[in-house]
């Protein structure tokens, strides 16, 4: 049998992470192909209904990517990012959810190496992890 | 700092005497209009009154909650005021309303919060068997304290009211005190130290906080918190995987009362009722593909999670969503839980003071990290 491969989702804010991962493709950085990315203008816009949908319907990994603190476009996106996360990571871990599927990571436009490196460790985490359980309950 | 005084009870009519205080409240105008439980056939349900002869059939402590009041009270003070206002809310619906001052539906300015020690509520349709096995005749506030307090055996209570952490009112501006006081007799006031100069035309006897109340208040602190720890204990069992998870919502009817009656759910048009989840038919056709079976109606845990995740940092643990759910999911005691468990991160306890700032309108720019 094939080796699994994760498949992830990457919410990106279109001022840093975005960039970055732009930078990533121009500057012929490899990184692996498990990635499908969504462009948001800012991680602080990702209602955390995305998330939980995508974890329900099976996705193994997401991926938030914002500006690094201080570095907001709209000043404080981020901030406010990092405690609705939080808090679904709080919620996931209690249903039994696992709450290291879902990454929020910092990442500016001049990090494409960051970018690809941080898609490969998901990828790599994600495989010790295992498929998604979820994919395999239709009762939701 | 507040100040005590003291209303005597005859015949055993508790009612009667506060009924008569509140109306005098009225007649004094310490207050121009009350918000009011008033009897109303088969249950007890919030009334607006201005003149004082109307206040004949309430039943200001009646062990009903038809709906969570913060959400009426909101509706009364969602602009500011030009008359004073007194509201009769229970423990949890001012803990409800002071999120909603901090959500800006609600103000405060003009506004006196009554309240009371609560023994607990029951739905609406468990107070009608309540009112079955008790005197008709008497005001069920009465027949409910006497009951608690004689310990007879009663109608069980909402399992929120069961497990509740906070019996006592707290940020009252009048609180009516009956738990370790001889209610038979008297009863006592607790009132806030600029309201009570206010109150001086209606020349209240001063008393004191009897000794006994602190004890008293302990041990029904002291047995909620075991049996919300006994609750807890099990529904820790359904939450924590997410088959049973899955399980505990197969019987979800995706009617949405559980939101439409949360006092903090108050988005004029929810998320899930926006064209964002309405799909057209070949997207249901490829996720049925994908699982091999769709769940129809779809998004129930969607629906659930996402709610949870925008409101667990305000819940109140009023238990209003799970008296709506007509499928009786212990949906009250899964928030309640998880509710402690989201709040606990930002140590913030909602509804206790107007000042503390929610969660999710605020941040550190040091905190959280490594996420």
């Amino acid at each position: 049998m094939a080796e699994f491969e994760p498949k992830i989702v990457a919410f990106l804010c279109n001022w840093c992470t975005y960039a970055g991962a732009d930078l990533a493709g121009t500057s012929r950085i490899q990184y692996p192909p498990n990635v499908r990315v969504i462009r948001l203008m800012c991680s602080g816009a990702v209602d955390p209904m995305y998330i939980i949908r995508a974890l329900i319907e099976g996705i193994d990994g997401v991926l938030i990517g914002g500006c690094h603190p201080g570095d907001c476009h709209y000043i404080n996106g981020n901030y406010k990012a990092r405690r609705r996360i939080t808090i679904l990571k709080t919620l996931l871990k209690e249903m039994g959810i696992d709450e290291n599927r879902v990454w929020l990571r910092w990442i500016s436009a001049s990090e494409g190496q960051l970018f690809a490196n941080t898609i490969k460790d998901i990828v790599t985490k994600m495989k010790e992890l295992g498929p998604n359980p979820m994919r395999n309950y239709w009762g939701t | 700092m507040s100040k005590y005084f003291k209303l005597d009870v005859k015949n055993k009519k508790i009612t009667e005497s506060l009924n008569d205080f509140l109306s005098r409240l009225l007649e004094h105008k310490v207050v121009d209009v009350l918000l009011i439980p008033q009897r109303l056939a088969k249950s007890t349900v919030q009334t607006v009154i201005e003149d004082r002869e109307k206040i004949k059939d309430a039943d200001p402590l009646a062990p009903v909650i038809p709906v969570n009041s913060s959400i009426i009270a909101a509706n009364l003070t969602r602009t500011t005021l030009n008359k004073k206002v007194g509201i009769i809310l229970k423990p949890c619906e001012i803990r409800a309303f002071l999120e909603l001052v901090k959500l800006n539906q609600a103000h405060l300015d003009n506004v006196v919060i009554i309240s009371g020690d609560c023994f607990g509520t029951y739905t609406v349709s468990d107070y009608q068997e309540f009112l079955k096995v008790t005197d008709s005749k008497r005001a069920s506030g009465d027949s409910f304290l006497q009951m608690v307090q004689s310990k007879g055996k009663v109608v069980p209570l909402r399992t929120a009211c069961q497990i509740c952490e906070y019996p006592t009112p707290q940020n009252a501006h009048i609180s009516i005190l009956t738990c370790g006081v001889d209610s038979v007799k008297e009863i006592l006031l607790e009132v806030e130290d600029t309201l009570a100069e206010k109150l001086s035309p209606l020349s209240l006897k001063s008393a004191s906080l009897p000794k006994k109340r602190e004890a008293a208040l302990l041990k029904i602190q002291k047995e909620k918190k075991k049996e919300r720890e006994k609750v807890f204990k099990e529904i820790e069992k359904d939450v924590s995987k997410i088959e049973n998870f899955i399980s505990l919502f197969s019987t979800c009817i995706g009617c949405q009362n559980c939101r439409k009656v949360c006092p903090i759910c108050y988005c004029e048009v929810c998320l899930f009722e926006t064209n964002v989840l309405k799909y057209e038919s070949a997207k249901y056709f490829r996720w049925a593909k994908k699982k091999g079976i769709l769940r129809m109606p779809t998004d129930t845990l969607l629906f659930h999670i996402t709610r949870m995740n925008h409101m667990i940092t305000s819940c109140v643990e009023c238990g209003s969503c799970e008296s709506a759910c007509p499928s009786k999911i212990p949906i009250g005691t899964i928030f309640s839980f998880l509710a402690g468990k989201a709040q606990h991160v930002f140590d913030y306890k909602p509804g206790i003071d107007v000042k503390d700032e929610l969660p999710l309108a605020t941040f550190k720019e040091e905190e959280l990290e490594p996420r």
